[in-house]
């Protein structure tokens, strides 16, 4: 914590202002490797100056790396903390490497999977519940309090673990909290399901239309998720089809 | 005119969000369905197809490189598309299946910028500086919101001219019309649960959040 309190808050602030385009100029060579060389500028600067040194490093830190936008907070505190201690080039390296992997793993199954969900879906119920103006209301509200606090405190430890960041984020148990917020999945994707079956019922005069839903549902979860890109061409070529078929034949 | 130029702008401001800059999730279907259902004098038919998009969409993972339909740019196009043949039954299915093929396209833009990107991407044979790399991000950004917003006026424009030609031979009642829609999006609910039930606790957390939907929120969809 002592290295950290050296870091002006200047410092750091900047590069969690930066940290939000670390995929910027997202490509398929370096994926989000400049996004990280931009986020870092700020204390490399602080680092090295304006010396060799300082160019060395931004080239460092602009080739290949990817991770969960959000997660990349953790490497980012990480490298950071490494270039203040002055590590050499095969040092960072090695860390960047072996973040590059699991930060994405882990943001894909907590932010993607798991909370990007949970606060849509929140925003739905209370869309349908309320009004649509509360609903999204609540859901950037909800999720970006997540997000955000997310980066900041992902930054602070990799910063306090730096090396010792793999470590850390075993003890952090992101899994655990990760497997919360999919229950909480569970519930509230059991109620807009249940809002949308009640009210297939309601607009149809049989209920074959709301049994109809009930295997639609089963089926998503029984295929997983292979099933979602036939589902949306399905329905996309099939209102072409009804359209088409209205025009052409006497229904 | 005015509102194409406002559309053309969100446009452009959804794609940067989507990938490019914050991820604020402004440009979620759900939030760009009811903000341009305000634009286009339709709020609550644009709810409707933003939230139908968004239950379809949210097991579109962006992770990586990725491709998946962008939300944002596709739910412009189809709230303008739904209203343009509004107060047809086929709004709710125009606006849907118009926002889910345009997601794929802007996809494949996406995809093209991606490309363009590594020209500005570091080399074995040459590393960025500092201010290489702040251009590279810059253009990055510019570029995806020149890509949003071109996308999004070619899509607002086709949606208007398309769309109503689409409405006089539409066959199906609005009732069945929405439960076609619903069944989709009842799928995609089934394919986000595949990721995240399967424990015992988990079915019954469903079971709960079902029985509670229907009875509380039945009628309200």
């Amino acid at each position: 914590m002592t290295a950290l309190a050296r870091l002006p808050v200047g410092v750091r602030l900047a590069v969690l202002a930066r940290s939000l385009l670390v995929q910027a100029a997202w490509n398929y060579r370096t994926m989000m490797g400049t996004g990280m060389a931009f986020a870092l500028v700020p204390v490399l600067r602080h680092v090295h100056g304006e010396a060799r040194a300082f160019d060395d490093a931004v080239a460092r830190h602009a080739t290949l790396f990817n991770a969960h936008p959000y997660l990349a907070s953790f490497a980012i505190g990480a490298l950071a903390r490494l270039e203040a201690e002055g590590a050499d080039g095969d040092t960072i390296e090695r860390l960047r490497a072996a973040l590059r992997g699991p930060l994405g793993a882990m943001g894909d199954r907590l932010v993607w999977a798991a909370w990007l969900p949970m606060c849509a879906l929140l925003g739905i119920l209370v869309s349908a519940a309320v009004a649509p103006a509360a609903g999204v209301a609540l859901f950037l509200v909800v999720y970006n309090l997540g997000q955000i606090a997310l980066r900041a405190w992902g930054f602070e430890i990799g910063w306090s673990a730096g090396t010792e960041l793999g470590r850390r984020l075993r003890e952090l148990r992101l899994t655990r909290e990760t497997r919360r917020i999919e229950a909480a999945v569970c519930l509230l994707a059991g109620a807009v399901s249940g809002t949308l079956l009640t009210s297939v019922a309601a607009v149809s005069s049989s209920t074959l239309p709301a049994l109809a839903g009930i295997v639609a549902l089963l089926a998503g979860y029984a295929v997983g998720p292979r099933a979602w890109r036939p589902t949306a061409w399905i329905v996309t070529l099939g209102v072409g089809a009804i359209a088409l078929a209205g025009r052409l034949l006497p229904l | 005119m005015t509102d194409v130029l406002l559309l053309t702008l969100v446009g452009g401001v959804v794609a940067v969000d989507g990938v490019a800059a914050v991820q604020s999730m402004l440009s979620r279907p759900l939030v760009v369905g009811w903000a341009v259902g305000m634009v286009v004098g339709a709020p609550m038919l644009g709810a409707q197809v933003g939230i139908l998009l968004e239950i379809y969409l949210l097991v579109a993972i962006p992770s990586g490189g990725g491709r998946h339909p962008e939300g944002g740019t596709a739910a412009v196009v189809a709230v303008v598309a739904a209203a343009a043949v509004a107060p047809s039954p086929s709004a709710l299915a125009v606006g849907v299946a118009g926002g889910l093929g345009w997601g794929w396209l802007a996809a494949m833009s996406q995809s093209a910028l991606r490309h363009w990107n590594e020209r500005r991407a570091d080399t074995p044979e040459h590393h960025l500086d500092a201010s290489e790399v702040a251009r590279a991000q810059a253009a990055g950004l510019g570029l995806d919101f020149v890509r949003g917003a071109g996308l999004t006026l070619v899509g607002v424009l086709a949606a208007r001219w398309i769309g109503p030609a689409l409405v006089p031979g539409w066959p199906v009642g609005r009732g069945e019309t929405y439960a076609l829609m619903a069944l989709g999006a009842l799928t995609s609910l089934g394919v986000l649960l595949r990721g995240v039930a399967g424990t015992r606790g988990r079915a019954v957390l469903f079971g709960v959040g079902l029985t509670a939907g229907a009875l509380l929120l039945g009628g309200s969809a």
